[in-house]
C-alpha cells in the first residue's frame, strides 16, 4: 500500500488522512481503551477482516473528490540517495563460556521469584513472578540436557534502539567496505536518516547491524534472552507488543527451545533456549557417531565425529520473534537474526581439504565460521512516517504489508565491496509479506548452492532465483572475478507488490531496471563494487556434489495429511489468550478452515514415523509461504507432479512457497525431540490473522502426556489448561 | 494477557459517527477454478555474441503456461504462471563449432493474462553438454536473454503460438 511519487497533492492530503484517522485508532489499542477483538466485533473490521471500506479509514476507497486510490504517504527520504552507504555486515553475537551465565542455566525453568514491575498488565503492586519466562515443570525441561549440555552461552535482550559500541562484524574493515567498528554504530537505515527511536525500533541488543549467531554442531548453546522492553504495554510507538517468544528457524531440538507462539515471556524475564544443535536421526542413524561426515570443526583442523545423518546437515537459519498475532509487528519492528551452522562438511574453512569439507566461499584464518567471503543479507521492506520513524499498518489484516523502501541489513539501498573472487551469500527474506526475486543487473550467472539453509544435493546454475518468499532463505554463489576493477554490478528485484497478498507481476530484467514499476521495491537494491584483487589465491570451490537427500524409501509412511490454506476461516473456539479471529485460516484433513487457537491441537505425529502433507492453496488470489516447524522436510511433488519441482527445490525444505491456486507433497520425519510445535504461513501478517495451527509430538515418552497442557503466560507466572484437539489428529 | 480497559466512550467517538452505514460482507470459502497447465512448444533462434566466441543458439523451448484464476472476493483479473524449459535450445560456437547447453529450466514467471505478452528471461549457458559448475568454475558459464512473443487463449490461459529471440543480454549500468 504506497502511494506513486507523482501523486498528486490531493492524493497525498487525503491519504495523511486517512493515516491520522487509523492512528487514532492505534491510540486507543496502544492505551487499551480496545482491543482489536473490538474492532471486529464493532465491525470496524467486516467478517473477512477487511478494514471497514470507509473514505477518511481505508487508505483503498476512493475519494469523494476524484476517483483517485489513497494509500500511505511515502516514507519521505530526506534527500537521502541509493548506493551512498556502505552495506554493514551482521553484528557477530559473543560466544562465551557457559560458566559466564548467572544464574547458571537449568533444565527446568528457573523459578526464582521477583517482584513485578506494577507497570505489567495485570500486575498489582508486591506481586511476585519468576525470573524465567519458560513455562515451569517437566514438559518444559530442555530435552537431553544431559546428553547434549550446552557448552556456549550467547545472552542476548530484546529492546529499544539505542547506539551500538561494540559492533563486531566478523571481519577487518576491509572486508566490510571500510566500516570502522569502533566508530559507533548508530539506530538509523542511513548516516542521513533519522536515528530510530527506543519506541519505534526494538532490535536484538537494542542495537543495529542486525545480529549473527554462529554455532557448529556439537556445540550446544543457551541463548537467554532477556525481555527489556518497556514494562507498559502502551508504550510501543504504535504498534509492536512487548511479549516475546523467539523461534529458531528451523532448529532441531525440543518444542520447549523452538519459540512456540504461546510460550511468551514479559519483561523483566528472560528465556533459556537450549540450541543442541545436533543432527537429525542422532537417535537411530549412525549413532557410533563414526560416520566423518556427521561431524563438527574440532578447532584443530579435524572433525569432532557427532551421531546422526550428514544428510540433514543445516547451514543457514534464523530467529526471530513469533508471538501469538504479533508475530508481523515484532519482526517488522527489528526482533531477527540469523544464524550460521558449521559442520564438518560446510566448515567456514575454504582451505581444509580432508575429503569431507566442501570447501564452499568463507576463508581461512580460523578453523571454522571464516566469514570474509560468507556473507549473510537481510532483505526487508521498511516504512516510515513523515519523522522518518519506522511505521506499519496494523489494520493490513487480509492482504499483508509492503512497504515502500528497500534495506539490506536494515540499511537503506547500500553499496559492499567485493574482491574479485567468489563469495557466498546467506540471502534471508526477512519481510513480512514481500516476496523477491533477484537478478543481477548484468544477468551474470550465480550459483544457488542451499534452499532454506539446506545445501542441496547439486548447485543449481541460475541468471535470476526464483521467487524468495517470506522466511525463505537461498544461498547463493557469485563469482565477481569476471568483473575488473572499479566496475559495479547490482542485485536487482523482479518482482513487482501492489499489495501484501502475492506478486502482481514478475518484471524482466530490463523493466525492473527502466524505473518504470510503481512499486518502490523493485530494481536494484544492492550495488556491489568490485575493489581489489584478493590478497590470495580464491582457493575455495563449489563441487559438482554437495549433500544428497536421505534416502527415506524404506521408512513406511505412517499417514498423509492434508492442510489447506485460505481466507474465510471461521473460529470454533473463545478463549481470550489462545485463540484469534482473523480473514486466514487452515483447514485439516477435509475440515473447515479455521483461525488460530495455540491451545487446539490439530495433528499429532506419532514420535519416530513419516508422514506425506499436502499443503494446498484455496485460491488464485494470494500466495501462501507454508512453514513447518522442527522437521525439515522434501517436496515429492508440486500441483501432483514430481516433474514440476525445480532442480533448486529438490533439497530439503523448511518454508513450501504453495503459488496461487498450487499446491505442494512434502514428507518429513518425526523424530528425536518431541513438544508442541507450529505450521502456519509466513506471510506474517496472514499468520497473525490468523492462519496458524499448532501440532505436536506427545508421544515420545516420559514427560509427554497425550495431549499436552497449554501454556498460558501470566506475568506472575505460567498456568496451564487442558487444549482442545480436532477429531483424529 | 490482560488489556486495561477504559469505557467504550473514552474512544474517539469522531471516527464511529461518520461510518457508512452496512457493511460489505463477503462471501465465505471462494471457489477454486483448477486448469490444468498446458505446454507449447516455442522455436527459439537467435546469436549471444561476445568473448571467447558468438554462440547461435536453435531448438525449441518448452514453455507451460498455468491458468490461476480469482474466485474470491478480491477478484484479481486472470493471470498465468509461465514455467520455462529450455533443454531443448542449443547452442553452437561460431568459430569451434563446440555445442552450448543453456540452463535455467524451472525458470517462472507471473503475469497478468492478456492477448499478447512479450516475457523476457535470461539463462545461463555453458560450452558442453551438461549444466553443471565445471572446474573452469562460474566465471566460464555465460549469460543470454531469451525473448518470447507470446499469444494467448485468454479463457484457458493456454499459448497459441509464439516466438523466442535469443540476444546478448545488454543492460546498461
Amino acid at each position: 500500500m504506497f502511494l506513486s511519487s507523482k501523486a498528486s497533492k490531493l492524493r497525498v492530503k487525503e491519504a495523511e488522512n486517512a493515516r491520522r484517522n487509523r492512528q487514532e485508532i492505534v491510540k486507543a489499542l496502544a492505551d487499551g481503551q480496545i482491543t482489536r477483538r473490538d474492532l471486529f466485533k464493532w465491525g470496524l473490521f467486516t467478517t473477512g477482516g477487511l478494514l471497514l471500506w470507509k473514505h477518511g479509514l481505508n487508505p483503498f476507497v476512493r475519494s469523494a473528490y476524484a476517483s483517485v486510490p489513497t494509500g500511505f504517504p511515502r516514507s519521505p527520504l530526506f534527500g537521502v540517495q541509493a548506493f551512498t552507504q556502505p552495506m554493514p555486515r551482521f553484528d557477530v553475537l559473543p560466544r562465551n563460556a557457559i560458566a559466564t551465565l548467572t544464574p547458571a542455566p537449568t533444565a527446568q525453568a528457573n523459578q526464582t521469584q521477583q517482584v513485578l514491575n506494577p507497570a505489567l498488565e495485570g500486575v498489582t503492586p508486591g506481586d511476585t513472578g519468576p525470573i524465567e519466562g519458560r513455562p515451569p515443570g517437566p514438559i518444559w525441561a530442555h530435552q537431553e540436557f544431559t546428553r547434549f549440555p550446552p557448552v556456549i552461552a550467547v545472552p542476548v535482550s530484546t529492546e529499544g534502539a539505542k547506539v551500538n559500541t561494540v559492533y563486531d562484524p566478523g571481519v577487518p574493515s576491509s572486508l566490510n567496505s571500510g566500516i570502522n567498528p569502533a566508530t559507533p554504530f548508530p539506530p538509523r537505515f542511513h548516516p542521513n536518516l533519522p536515528d530510530q527511536g527506543p519506541l519505534a525500533l526494538w532490535t536484538f541488543n537494542g542495537t543495529l547491524p542486525p545480529k549473527l549467531l554462529v554455532g557448529r554442531y556439537g556445540e550446544g548453546i543457551i541463548f537467554r534472552h532477556s525481555n527489556k522492553l518497556p514494562f507498559d504495554i502502551r508504550q510501543n510507538g504504535g504498534f509492536g507488543i512487548h511479549t516475546l517468544s523467539t523461534h529458531e528457524h528451523n532448529g532441531h531440538h525440543g518444542a520447549e527451545n523452538d519459540g512456540f507462539t504461546g510460550a511468551f515471556f514479559y519483561p523483566g524475564q528472560f528465556y533459556d533456549y537450549h540450541y543442541p544443535i545436533v543432527l537429525a536421526g542422532w537417535r537411530s542413524v549412525n549413532t557410533g557417531a563414526t560416520d566423518a561426515r556427521a561431524g563438527s570443526p574440532n578447532g584443530s583442523g579435524g572433525i569432532t565425529k557427532v551421531a546422526g545423518d550428514w544428510k540433514e546437515t543445516m547451514s543457514t537459519h534464523w530467529f526471530h520473534d513469533h508471538m501469538f498475532s504479533f508475530t508481523a509487528q515484532n519482526v517488522y519492528k527489528g526482533d531477527a537474526g540469523m544464524f550460521n551452522i558449521y559442520s564438518a562438511l560446510d566448515r567456514g574453512n575454504e582451505a581444509i581439504n580432508d575429503g569431507v569439507n566442501l570447501r564452499l566461499p568463507s576463508g581461512t584464518a580460523k578453523d571454522f565460521g571464516n566469514l570474509d567471503y560468507d556473507v549473510n543479507l537481510m532483505l526487508a521492506d521498511k516504512a516510515w512516517d513523515a519523522n522518518g520513524q519506522l511505521h506499519f499498518d496494523i489494520f493490513d489484516t487480509e492482504s499483508g504489508f509492503v512497504a515502500d523502501v528497500m534495506t539490506v541489513n536494515l540499511v537503506y539501498r547500500p553499496f559492499f565491496e567485493v574482491e574479485r573472487r567468489k563469495y557466498r551469500f546467506r540471502i534471508l527474506n526477512g519481510a513480512v509479506s514481500r516476496f523477491f526475486k533477484i537478478s543481477l543487473s548484468d544477468a551474470s550467472p550465480m550459483i544457488q548452492i542451499a534452499n532454506d539453509g539446506n545445501l542441496l544435493p547439486s548447485p543449481v546454475v541460475i541468471t535470476q532465483t526464483d521467487e524468495l518468499g517470506i522466511a525463505e532463505r537461498y544461498d547463493i554463489v557469485i563469482d565477481f572475478s569476471r568483473y575488473s576493477i572499479g566496475q559495479t554490478v547490482s542485485m536487482v528485484n523482479l518482482l513487482q507488490h501492489e499489495d501484501g497478498k502475492l506478486p502482481s507481476s514478475t518484471l524482466s530484467l530490463s523493466q525492473a531496471l527502466s524505473g518504470s514499476s510503481s512499486d518502490p521495491c523493485v530494481g536494484k537494491f544492492l550495488e556491489f563494487r568490485v575493489v581489489r584483487d584478493p590478497a590470495q589465491p580464491d582457493v575455495s570451490q563449489v563441487p559438482a556434489t554437495l549433500i544428497p537427500n536421505p534416502d527415506l524409501s524404506a521408512i513406511p509412511v505412517a499417514r498423509t495429511r492434508t492442510f489447506k490454506f485460505g481466507d474465510g476461516a471461521s473460529q470454533t473456539t473463545n478463549d481470550p489468550v489462545t485463540s484469534f479471529r482473523g480473514p486466514w485460516g487452515i483447514g485439516t484433513d477435509g475440515g473447515d478452515k479455521l483461525d488460530a487457537d495455540f491451545g487446539r491441537i490439530s495433528a499429532a505425529p506419532r514420535f519416530g514415523t513419516r508422514e506425506i502433507w499436502n499443503l494446498v492453496n484455496d485460491g488464485g488470489g494470494w500466495d501462501h509461504p507454508v512453514h513447518i516447524h522442527f522437521e525439515e522436510g522434501q517436496i515429492l511433488k508440486r500441483n501432483g507432479s514430481a516433474s514440476n519441482v525445480p532442480a533448486w527445490e529438490q533439497g530439503r525444505k523448511d518454508v513450501y512457497r504453495l503459488r496461487p491456486d498450487g499446491s505442494v507433497q512434502i514428507t518429513m520425519q518425526f523424530r528425536d525431540f518431541g513438544g508442541m510445535f507450529m505450521e502456519h504461513c509466513h506471510n506474517t501478517l496472514h499468520e497473525d490473522n490468523a492462519m496458524l495451527l499448532r501440532w505436536e509430538i506427545d508421544d515420545g515418552g516420559s514427560p509427554f502426556l497425550r495431549p499436552l497442557p497449554t501454556p498460558i503466560p501470566t506475568p506472575q507466572g505460567v498456568r496451564f489448561q487442558a487444549p482442545t484437539q480436532l477429531n483424529n489428529i | 494477557m490482560k488489556i486495561r480497559r477504559l469505557p467504550v466512550g473514552a474512544v474517539a467517538l469522531s471516527l464511529f459517527a461518520v461510518v457508512l452505514s452496512g457493511l460489505l460482507w463477503w462471501a465465505g470459502t471462494p471457489a477454486r477454478a483448477a486448469f490444468a497447465p498446458t505446454v507449447a512448444l516455442i522455436p527459439v533462434s537467435g546469436t549471444v555474441t561476445g568473448q571467447p566466441e558468438s554462440v547461435k543458439f536453435s531448438g525449441q523451448a518448452q514453455v507451460s503456461s498455468e491458468l490461476v484464476l480469482d474466485t474470491s472476493k478480491f477478484n484479481l483479473p486472470p493471470a498465468v504462471i509461465l514455467t520455462f524449459d529450455l533443454s531443448g535450445v542449443s547452442g553452437t560456437g561460431s568459430s569451434s563449432g563446440a555445442k552450448y547447453v543453456a540452463g535455467g529450466n524451472g525458470t517462472n514467471v507471473y503475469r497478468r493474462l492478456v492477448s499478447a505478452d512479450t516475457v523476457e528471461i535470461t539463462f545461463p549457458f555453458t560450452r558442453g553438454t551438461t549444466m553443471s559448475v565445471s572446474s573452469a568454475g562460474l566465471a566460464s558459464v555465460r549469460s543470454g536473454v531469451v525473448t518470447f512473443a507470446l499469444s494467448f487463449d485468454t479463457n484457458t490461459g493456454a499459448i497459441t503460438k509464439g516466438t523466442a529471440t535469443v540476444a546478448t543480454p545488454y543492460f546498461p549500468n
